[in-house]
């Protein structure tokens, strides 16, 4: 009796809640509260993470991008799987993410997406995959791609509409993604082996919701618009035209 | 020496199979006949009463649902050649005898001797394998991956060798396992002297003078004395028989192979659909990687040209992110390009060519650093893989670009170039958005707002950018907004200095 006891919880679908007490530290995200909300101190690896986001631009890549710029200085590689619009190269570069680590793949529909990361994640490439899927995806998919993600030592993201959180998934973390004016708001729906339910507030960068520069009075190029009277045509300046939308907008 | 022969009895009619042959469009009959009469028919033919020999209108009124094809020398020398480069890995001495490589001393003299095989010389190469036995396993995978039928024979000449091959019995016994030397060498002499006459593809005229001679066996010839068979038989036949016993040299030519690799099937029109297609890449595949091992070298890119009925021609190029010579992986390429292929017409033939060859680069694999271990070429495989189903376009690298204009500070990758970053650092930036929208979509103004589904309120800036005055003007204000309708979305908008428009350049995600 004991002996088939012991060999039914050492299968690995069997979750026991007395064995969470010590588990696998996670990835840290480099964010001290999000750390501190997740039981494994950090991103958890040989799962899915899910997020669950509406729009574009609330810093639902920023929570991610200090774990994936480790992975690329590790000379990791990190895939971008359809991501929503292009990612600049730039923006990543001053995050710390090596651009020659990053491969971006663009598919159209959600079974090449989906078939994209099976092949990325069955390789056994330590690797961060970053996926965004934007119609609804069948139980036995995301089922798929968590046996797939198994597989990957490394960080598998999903990024989803809002509308999943309805649905179940087998991702071991869920969270749910929003924005007020100062800060982007994590909300934990769900943790395998550890809480859910709390709240976290992530200052957005200070850079963005701080003026960094007085509205200067600026001048402005303008090339000669006539071309044909003028044989050359020579930029000359003129005195900067503050034009009253500009004016009302920035106070 | 030791020379092994190999010898491929069906191959006039298995160069004509498309299918594997335990697959059930196997079981149809197919007949291979030469200047109208059967040269060889398979099992289902023979079960409706077909025989070699017979007249071919014999054998289609015999069977009339058979599949008959005309011998064709030039399909099965390729094969021969394929089988060839696939053997080089085991000795560089490959002869390749057909009847067209042999040094015929005038044009209307037929052959003594019909010589389609390969012969190796092996001793040299016996250590590497690990004795006779190793090498001959190691053989035996090679040519069961190819599908055609085969019969080996062991002999120190190379002429003994061919012969035995026509022998029943086995002559690998004879010879020590592992050092490859003749156990008992009275039986060897024994089972040359047993072959019968008849059965050995001389030509006509030789075997119409043994039977009138009364000769049935080898052994009666050996025995005679050599002046006696010079002058009935011709000088040819006595320095034949002289190279058997190894009296007289018998030089083999060995092959070398071509600089470039270009093989081509053809078909008649039974191939409609292009999964049919992949048993002759198959073989076509097979046939490259045992060039590329014997010349060790490396391919990057793969082209394959259909040729339509219709007269059309298609290609599919396959490019690989680093060169290699893994046949599974040139096959699920090969697969993949395939699956999205429409025929429009049947295919007449298929060629593989293969231009683009590096020398191997032999990598070592680290003792102790399990994490670099193979990674590279995964990655490259996979990304190969995800290529050939989503376009080429559709896979690639980011690389920063030193320029000020924001669309044109970045561009995309080779996913094959492994780039090294710049070292500038950006840290001391403006804020840059991480999505970037392409091109910027423009927006309304709205009680003096920029609006993008919703009022956008503007929080920072502006950062100006101006530049490329001497072609297409830049002269751009940058600000940082956020949407007021409650997704508090962050968005880089800029307002045209030029036109005064408003766009959407970016947001942060």
């Amino acid at each position: 009796m004991q002996k088939k006891l012991s060999t039914l919880l050492n299968r690995p679908d069997i979750w026991q809640g007395s064995t969470s007490s010590t588990p696998e530290p996670g990835l840290a995200t480099g964010y001290a509260a999000l750390d501190k909300a997740l039981h494994r101190h950090g991103w958890p690896t040989h799962a899915i993470v899910e997020l669950l986001c509406d729009h574009t631009g609330i810093g639902e890549l920023q929570i991610l991008l200090p774990a994936l710029a480790k992975y690329t200085q590790q000379q990791r590689q990190l895939v971008f799987i359809s991501p929503p619009h292009q990612p600049y190269a730039p923006a990543l570069h001053g995050a710390g993410v090596l651009t020659s680590q990053t491969v971006v793949i663009q598919a159209a529909s959600t079974d090449e997406r989906l078939w994209a990361a099976d092949q990325l994640l069955r390789t056994h490439i330590t690797s961060g995959v970053v996926i965004w899927l934007t119609s609804p995806v069948k139980h036995q998919q995301l089922r798929k791609l968590q046996l797939a993600a198994q597989a990957n030592k490394g960080l598998t993201v999903l990024l989803r509409p809002r509308f999943a959180a309805r649905e179940t998934s087998p991702a071991a973390l869920r969270i749910d993604l929003s924005a007020t004016t100062q800060t982007c708001v994590l909300h934990i729906l769900k943790q395998r082996g550890g809480l859910a339910g709390q709240i976290i507030k992530l200052k957005r960068p200070e850079t963005l919701i701080t003026p960094y520069m007085p509205v200067p009075d600026l001048p402005v190029h303008a090339p000669a618009r006539d071309a044909q009277t003028k044989n050359l045509a020579r930029p000359t300046l003129l005195p900067a035209d503050r034009s009253t939308d500009t004016d009302n907008v920035l106070h | 020496m030791l020379w092994l022969c190999l010898r491929f009895p069906l191959l006039p009619l298995e160069v004509f199979q498309l299918h594997p042959l335990e697959s059930e469009d196997g079981t149809e009959p197919v007949i291979v006949a030469d200047r109208q009469r059967v040269l060889l028919c398979n099992a289902p033919a023979r079960s409706k009463g077909v025989k070699p020999g017979v007249s071919l209108a014999t054998a289609r009124a015999l069977s009339p649902k058979s599949r008959c094809f005309e011998r064709d020398l030039q399909l099965e020398k390729q094969a021969l050649e394929s089988l060839a480069y696939s053997c080089y890995h085991l000795t560089p001495a490959v002869a390749l005898c057909t009847a067209d490589s042999q040094p015929e001393k005038s044009e209307k003299k037929t052959p003594l001797l019909a010589t389609d095989s390969l012969r190796l010389e092996i001793s040299g190469c016996l250590r590497l394998f690990k004795g006779l036995s190793g090498l001959l396993n190691t053989l035996k995978q090679t040519l069961v991956d190819h599908g055609y039928s085969y019969r080996t024979s062991l002999a120190p000449t190379p002429g003994t060798a061919f012969l035995l091959n026509y022998s029943n019995t086995d002559t690998i016994p004879l010879f020590d396992k592992i050092s490859g030397k003749l156990n008992h060498s009275q039986d060897f002499a024994r089972l040359l002297a047993a072959l019968p006459l008849s059965a050995l593809p001389y030509n006509r005229q030789l075997q119409k003078k043994f039977k009138a001679t009364g000769f049935c066996c080898l052994g009666d010839l050996l025995r005679l004395p050599h002046a006696a068979i010079g002058k009935r038989y011709g000088k040819d036949f006595l320095t034949h028989l002289q190279q058997l016993s190894g009296k007289t040299p018998d030089p083999q030519s060995a092959i070398t192979l071509p600089p470039r690799f270009d093989q081509s099937l053809s078909f008649d029109n039974t191939i409609t659909a292009a999964d049919m297609l992949v048993f002759p890449m198959q073989r076509l595949l097979r046939a490259l990687c045992g060039y590329l091992h014997g010349r060790r070298l490396h391919c990057s890119r793969i082209n394959w040209h259909l040729s339509l009925l219709d007269g059309g021609t298609e290609s599919i190029v396959l490019q690989l992110s680093q060169p290699q010579n893994q046949f599974a992986h040139f096959l699920a390429l090969s697969r993949l390009q395939l699956e999205g292929q429409k025929l429009k017409s049947p295919v007449a033939s298929l060629r593989l060519h293969v231009n683009h060859l590096y020398p191997a680069a032999e990598q070592s694999s680290d003792l102790f650093n399990h994490h670099s271990g193979g990674r590279e070429e995964d990655m490259a495989a996979v990304l190969d893989k995800l290529r050939a189903r989503l376009g080429p376009e559709a896979v690639y690298r980011l690389a920063p670009m030193d320029n000020h204009i924001p669309e044109q500070a970045w561009r995309k990758a080779d996913v094959d170039v492994s780039n090294s970053d710049s070292t500038g650092s950006h840290e001391h930036q403006p804020p840059r958005p991480l999505w970037l929208l392409q091109p910027p979509p423009p927006l309304r103004i709205v009680n003096h707002m920029p609006y993008w589904h919703g009022e956008l309120e503007i929080l920072n800036g502006p950062e100006r950018i101006e530049s490329c005055w001497w072609q297409q003007a830049i002269c751009r204000d940058y600000f940082v907004a956020r949407h007021r309708d409650g997704s508090n979305t962050l968005c880089w908008i800029y307002r045209d200095r030029l036109t005064n428009g408003w766009f959407l350049h970016g947001t942060f995600a």
